[in-house]
């Protein structure tokens, strides 16, 4: 019986003894057994196994929970798993790279077409001075 | 008697089945004609080679695993086990199979790369970026708002200036614009605009307060 109070998931699932050092109990306790099922079926108990051993016990947990995750995605799209999601973000990054370029080309264009080029603006700057001026706008040249 | 050598036989059966066809002349030697196809040799797949079996012929790994890229089964094989991936492509219908070798491989290695978070870990940079992307989207986007209501409100001003001096007359002794000023105390005489009559002592402070805050 391992120290966390009767056998493990993993133990229970593979109908054997839950030793007192068993590697994945404290990852697979048995009130979650379809967590276990889930990772077991996908990646298989040695090798799970084997993976949470070659790592320090402070990531084990983490590690197993994307263990965990990854397995659900698999079970749920066998042919793409966890991996859909990424090709969603690596698109969704291009059409935001592609949106923010357009957007800081139409600043650009603002940016060249402005006020401190116009000299109708730049009088209307004198006349009105720079005060009332700012007032009705967020006026940002360097002339005034 | 004639004498039948295979030359003679063969000629005849060749003007006898070939009428009006060219085919080569058989060889004259009377050896043994060779085999029509050289023996094909396949070699085993990638994964019949790592798991040192008999590539079966009609083995559920090899249109995956081809021997020349013996790494993409030993990554798999790693990380999901033989027995799995089997099953796995049993599961699946023929057309779906290679997609889903290409992704359980980019799995499995990028558990191999990370072996804490694997593909959560990707997922998560990734989730990061695309948040960082969408604000500075908003960012920019709400500078344009900002320059186009920038530009409308100049506009507006502008528009207000020239009904000004469109629709009131101009002032005998007030200039009615920086030039004008410079004009008429360079000048003092006003050819042009006769009515920017210019004198000291109707300056106008008043009016030109503002500019010189």
């Amino acid at each position: 019986m391992s120290k966390w109070s009767g056998r493990c998931a993993a133990c229970k699932y593979l109908r054997k003894k839950c030793p007192q050092d068993c590697v994945v109990a404290p990852y697979f306790p048995s009130n979650n057994p379809q967590r276990f099922s889930a990772v077991h079926k996908i990646f298989g108990a040695a090798n799970i196994a084997k993976m949470l051993q070659l790592l320090p016990e402070h990531l084990r947990m983490e590690a197993a929970d994307c263990m965990a995750m990854e397995a659900y995605s698999r079970i749920e799209d066998p042919v793409c798993g966890c991996v859909k999601f990424i090709c969603q973000l690596q698109q969704q990054i291009t059409e935001l790279q592609s949106q923010t370029i357009q957007i800081k080309a139409q600043i650009a264009f603002y940016n060249h077409q402005d006020l401190t080029n116009n000299p109708t603006f730049t009088d209307l700057g004198f006349k009105y001075g720079k005060k009332s001026f700012e007032s009705a706008t967020d006026f940002n040249s360097p002339e005034l | 008697m004639e004498a039948f050598d295979s030359s003679t036989v063969t000629a005849t059966n060749s003007t006898v089945t070939g009428s009006g066809s060219s085919s080569p002349p058989p060889p004259l030697s009377s050896s043994p004609p060779p085999p029509a196809h050289p023996p094909v040799i396949i070699s085993p797949c990638a994964a019949c080679k790592i798991l040192r079996r008999r590539c079966a012929e009609k083995c559920v790994l090899a249109p995956y695993f081809p021997p020349t890229e013996p790494s993409k089964f030993t990554i798999a094989h790693r990380v999901f086990g033989a027995s799995n991936i089997i099953k796995f492509l049993q599961e699946l219908p023929e057309n779906q199979r290679a997609d889903a070798v290409s992704s359980m491989v980019y799995e499995a290695s990028a558990r191999i790369r990370d072996p804490v978070y694997g593909c959560a870990g990707a997922i998560c940079q990734l989730q990061k970026q695309v948040n960082e992307l969408q604000a500075q989207l908003a960012k920019a986007q709400a500078e344009v708002v900002n320059m186009q209501c920038q530009q409308a409100n100049l506009a507006a001003l502008l528009c207000m200036e020239m009904s000004k001096s469109s629709s009131s007359p101009p002032q005998p002794n007030s200039p009615q614009s920086v030039d004008d000023f410079i004009v008429t105390s360079s000048s003092h005489s006003s050819q042009e605009n006769p009515n920017c009559f210019f004198d000291d002592n109707n300056l106008g402070g008043s009016l030109w307060e503002p500019l010189w805050t």
